[in-house]
């Protein structure tokens, strides 16, 4: 990016929050480079979908909010290096890829979440059915850890992150009928890795 | 690609998207705060990511739920509940079935650790009283460790990190075999004050 356009997107920036026009995650991107308030504008944007992104492939919660802050102040400190040459989200997510994969790479003896222990131990939360839903879950989620990081990738694009198939496809520079295709190729691999009993 | 498979894979898209939580109002009040006043360049250590106080809401730990997952052998020739003092101090707890717990607790109590063992079936109604304590997860890392070996799961407990008057509570719980064949089980832990689960066997 050069100086040039980073000028022009400050100034479509300044223009958009003159006109209350929602600005594009690119002119948001370039003014955070200079501008606190511009990436906090994106860290509302994106939060949800990040969260949803990585609680998607990791269960413990203390570890989901450890790579989240991870993803934002990673990229708080390096936008300065984001170019646009792509997609803003795609180079967050790459972002929230990699620290996921750090996470997957670390053992960590002790990250099952605490409604996880209550669901077993409470007096109020005894009942079968509440330990049997959170079986599946636990099925669920040790059948998507076992799938190639590419495909959990695409997963929790798609179902963490509520991202269309456009969005997915866009982050992915594939097209978009190839990513809803690799997403049913990717269900149906995970449907043969679940015990008959958990579908 | 019939209408069952089709339904197969709704079920799974669901289930899916289930997993998602609901977004922590305060934690991204938390990280809001530190976006705006940045300590500097985060540094991830050899240990993990830095955690900044970001976890005080975390108040249990417990054992791999993924992880948890443990496929054992079937041996009989060594007990269900294995309980060995190590050198340091330390206790060890080995699992290799759900079976035996009184016995591993009894040998718990003979050592005067301040730890329960508890077999956790479904349906299980703990015993009214038990009080959870809310320590912070490093409270747990603390006082367990947790290795797959050759005889099973391996629990190592240091008696000295147990908070005086609490009692430590592994409960470990059938599940389905996952893949492997074999028993498998889920294990949890925390810190507790009152009696034990009554469904232990």
């Amino acid at each position: 990016m050069n100086m040039n356009s980073a000028a022009a997107s400050a100034g479509r920036l300044a223009a958009a929050r003159a006109t209350d026009e929602i600005p594009a995650d690119f002119e948001l991107a370039v003014a955070a480079q200079s501008d606190p308030d511009a990436f906090l504008c994106l860290y509302e944007r994106y939060f949800g979908r990040i969260s949803g992104y990585v609680a998607l492939r990791i269960a413990d919660r203390a570890a989901c909010e450890d790579v989240t802050s991870h993803v934002f102040m990673t990229a708080l400190a390096k936008i300065s290096s984001f170019r646009g040459r792509g997609p803003f989200a795609a180079w967050l997510f790459r972002i929230a890829s990699n620290a996921v994969r750090d996470e997957q790479r670390r053992w960590r003896p002790a990250n099952l979440s605490q409604e996880a222990l209550e669901g077993i131990v409470a007096p109020q939360a005894s009942t079968e059915q509440l330990v049997l839903a959170r079986e599946l879950g636990s099925r669920l989620r040790a059948a998507v850890a076992e799938l190639p990081q590419d495909e959990q990738h695409l997963l929790a694009l798609r179902y963490g992150a509520e991202l269309g198939f456009q969005e997915v496809a866009t982050i992915l520079r594939i097209q978009p009928g190839a990513a809803r295709m690799r997403a049913h190729r990717t269900l149906t691999d995970l449907r043969r890795r679940l015990p008959d009993d958990t579908r | 690609m019939t209408r069952d498979d089709d339904t197969d894979l709704l079920t799974i898209e669901r289930a899916l998207e289930g997993l998602r939580r609901a977004p922590d109002e305060a934690f991204k009040a938390r990280l809001r705060t530190r976006l705006e006043h940045p300590p500097g360049t985060p540094r991830r250590t050899a240990r993990g990511t830095p955690r900044h106080g970001l976890i005080a809401g975390t108040v249990a730990l417990a054992i791999a739920t993924t992880a948890a997952a443990l496929v054992l052998g079937t041996s009989t020739s060594t007990p269900a509940f294995a309980v060995t003092e190590n050198p340091s101090g330390t206790v060890t707890v080995t699992i290799r079935e759900l079976v035996g717990v009184t016995g591993a607790n009894a040998q718990l109590a003979r050592l005067g650790v301040r730890a329960r063992v508890a077999s956790i079936q479904p349906g299980c109604t703990p015993a009214a009283g038990l009080i959870h304590v809310a320590p912070e997860a490093r409270v747990l890392l603390a006082i367990i460790t947790v290795e797959k070996n050759r005889d099973g799961v391996g629990l190592t407990i240091n008696p000295r990190a147990i908070p005086p008057g609490d009692t430590l509570l592994l409960t470990a719980r059938p599940i389905a075999p996952f893949k492997t064949p074999g028993p498998a089980f889920g294990l949890t832990a925390g810190l507790y004050r009152g009696a034990a689960p009554t469904c232990s066997t």
